[in-house]
């Protein structure tokens, strides 16, 4: 069969209307049937698909070449190349990559290699508060990111590292401190009094001779030159085990309030001067803060009628109720007072001003989902767009029983997803938050992003995406669209709403909150000032 | 094409590696780009496929082809972004990315005599409507800044750029057509 020059004029219509983002349902739908009953359509789509991917790479090799070069000859045209940065994924060595216009010279990628590097790690933990320090390493702004694998080395005064998983470390000086994930450092030296709230139980500081594991506490570890170490617990207890010269451990043994221990790798003994210690480590360090401001906007859904204003000063923030359900009955019991029920029809806007950017963002909120909640509804709780394009970040339930379990927490965006291990699906208040940061290292705008979930003010898991040059260029946003935050429904989609369950509390911050921050939202429904967590 | 052995023996492996990748990114991309018509989106599975790529490389048989063995990957990247983002908008149902990806790895050997015939075409064309296509295609701008630039309305850019495309296309199978690769 020939396709007839009418045929193939459609053809050119649908496949240019993809191209351009401008194709209807209808036309989308048209060229499916094309491209799945004609291989003449399917050659000729193909055809039209592989020139628009070739003027791409024209176009793009004028552009870094010179703005107004014309085509010469293909043969002078050089293919964008691909810059390799070594990742540190498993042992295996290649990673990942980033993208390069334009030179594709081995010293260039050479130097890529080496001064990316770091910037493929994941950030787990940030400096929140330093006294007098001095470093002997790098030295590390109050504020400053660290990711996995970043060694901390202090040569005097204390530093305080916050991590991801809410867990706190004072370091004194001198020391050296590996920050391996948000729930495991190793300290080879030096003294650290690690504060773990109950919601990071499970964090893990070990060296050579000890390890220890935090069972909702707050202990000190001293590290000295000979490779002993002491713990000592100042509240809560800790499980220790001793470790041996080839790393073998021992039995884990528990140390209770008050209790003390000195681990060296011939064998566990008493701690020597153990009330004078633990006096002196109980001692509170007067920190130097960074004070950040963040905005916060608040839909509390306890006013009466069907009416939902945010408490914030910013003009907007009322929250639009959507679908084909009257919005009159809306309202329910929420976790507190009050909260917004979503019966699988209903779902809700609010255009936030600025959502769409890039930027540092937070959400909370707490939710109860009906634990039979049916598999064929979409799983969306929140979600709003995220840079150009039809992309977005979404919250919602697993519904995918191969991906992970059912009735987990997942964030997913484009690039990749976080799927937690607590089920939401079970008909109890969870209270939720999504923190999403923009990778800005080594004064570099734009570099990738990261995401990090948190459920009952636990962080279930992070998701970081670093991203190259031709991705930063092809990101554009429109002023017109400047974004909303859709609850019940993913942004962009259209249909009615797939949520059935109940919203209250909803928080919307325009920082990436801390561990401790996600904390204050979820016990005192307010926003932390910094009195309020350095009281903490 | 891939008439050169693609790999030397004796080449140190990563070193190896590299000059395949930046020799056949832009098929690679235009492979992915045939079933995930999204030009971000398409990067993205790039990104993801070339790290797949790395993993696997030790998997690789030297002097077999590079460029379908990536396409391979490739697919399967597509696979999973599809699974994973069912939800996204302009995506073909899985027969019909299978079906388009089956005639796509056919079409793989004339792929750059496409590419390289599409070079003669942008020369043919009137300067005007080369700076507009070209505009319309660079990295970071659309039709929109090809209007904008161009001095058109966005009506008339869509219905500029379908034009160029449809008489670049009908050139490129034309030249095809006279080398007898077509």
């Amino acid at each position: 069969m020939s396709l007839s020059d009418h045929e193939l004029l459609e053809l050119h219509a649908l496949s240019d209307a993809l191209v351009d983002g401008t194709i209807t349902e209808t036309q989308h739908a048209r060229l499916e049937q094309w491209l799945a009953s004609s291989e003449e359509a399917r050659r000729h789509y193909v055809g039209a698909m592989a020139l628009s991917a070739s003027l791409m790479d024209y176009a793009s090799e004028m552009q870094a070449e010179a703005p107004d070069a014309r085509p010469t000859s293909p043969r002078i045209a050089r293919p964008a190349a691909w810059i390799w940065t070594i990742g540190s994924l498993a042992a295996a060595a290649v990673l990942v990559l980033a993208f390069w216009l334009g030179g594709s010279k081995e010293r260039e990628v050479r130097d890529e290699l080496t001064a990316a590097a770091p910037e493929n790690e994941e950030t787990v933990a940030r400096i929140s508060g330093a006294k007098d320090a001095r470093w002997s390493g790098a030295a590390l702004a109050t504020g400053e990111e660290l990711h996995s694998g970043q060694r901390i080395e202090l040569a005097g005064g204390f530093t305080e590292i916050t991590f991801d998983s809410g867990a706190q470390i004072t370091l004194e000086g001198p020391a050296v401190l590996d920050v391996n994930s948000a729930w495991d450092a190793a300290l080879h030296r030096g003294i650290m009094k690690a504060s773990v709230p109950p919601e990071a139980v499970g964090f893990r500081v070990a060296n050579a001779s000890v390890n220890v594991v935090d069972l909702g506490t707050e202990f000190t570890m001293v590290a000295d030159e000979s490779g002993a170490t002491e713990v000592f617990v100042l509240k809560g207890a800790v499980e220790a085990a001793a470790r041996d010269h080839t790393g073998e451990e021992s039995p884990a043994i528990v140390l209770r309030e008050k209790q003390a221990r000195r681990f060296a790798r011939v064998g566990g003994s008493e701690v020597s001067d153990r009330e004078a210690k633990l006096a002196k480590f109980s001692r509170r360090v007067a920190f130097d803060r960074l004070k950040q401001s963040a905005h916060y906007a608040h839909w509390s859904f306890d006013a009466e009628g069907s009416e939902f204003t945010a408490a914030t000063d910013s003009a907007s923030g009322r929250l639009e109720l959507l679908g084909n359900t009257p919005s009159a009955n809306a309202r329910t019991i929420g976790h507190r007072r009050s909260g917004l029920h979503f019966d699988g029809q209903r779902f809700a806007k609010v255009e936030l001003p600025g959502m769409r950017q890039r930027s540092a963002r937070s959400i909370a909120f707490w939710t109860k989902i009906t634990p039979d909640a049916p598999l064929s509804d979409g799983g969306t709780i929140a979600s709003w767009p995220l840079g150009g394009g039809n992309r977005s970040v979404a919250v919602a339930w697993n519904q995918n029983a191969a991906q992970g379990l059912l009735g987990v927490l997942r964030t997913d965006t484009w690039r990749g997803s976080i799927i937690g291990s607590t089920s939401v699906r079970d008909g109890q208040w969870h209270h939720i938050a999504v923190v999403f940061s923009p990778r800005t290292k080594s004064g570099k705008k734009d570099t990738g992003m990261q995401l990090r979930q948190y459920i009952d003010g636990r962080l279930e898991n992070s998701f970081a995406k670093h991203h190259g040059k031709r991705a930063k260029s092809a990101e554009k946003l429109t002023a017109s669209d400047d974004g909303a935050l859709w609850i019940g429904r993913a942004a962009g989609r259209s249909g009615a709403g797939q949520f059935r369950g109940t919203i209250d509390e909803l928080f919307v911050a325009d920082a990436a909150l801390s561990p401790q921050e996600i904390r204050h939202l979820m016990r005192e429904n307010q926003p932390a000032t910094p009195e309020m967590l350095a009281a903490q | 094409m891939n008439s050169e052995p693609d790999a030397t023996p004796g080449l140190d492996r990563n070193k190896q590696l590299m000059r395949l990748m930046t020799q056949h990114q832009r098929r690679v991309f235009g492979y992915i780009f045939t079933l995930v018509p999204d030009r971000h989106d398409a990067e993205d599975i790039l990104q993801e496929t070339s790290v797949v790529i790395c993993e696997k490389f030790e998997q690789f048989q030297p002097g077999t082809d590079f460029v379908a063995w990536a396409c391979q990957i490739a697919y399967w990247e597509v696979r999973r972004a599809r699974q994973k983002f069912a939800r996204a908008k302009v995506v073909f149902n899985q027969e019909v990315v299978d079906a388009v990806a089956q005639t796509a790895a056919q079409l793989i050997p004339e792929a750059d005599a496409r590419h390289e015939a599409l070079a003669h075409c942008l020369q043919k064309l009137h300067p005007r409507d080369r700076e507009l296509v070209l505009t319309r295609y660079e990295p970071g701008s659309g039709v929109e800044e090809a209007a904008q630039r161009s001095g058109r309305s966005m009506e008339a850019a869509y219905k500029a750029l379908g034009r160029i495309r449809k008489l670049l296309h009908d050139c490129v199978n034309h030249r095809l057509a006279m080398e007898g690769t077509a």
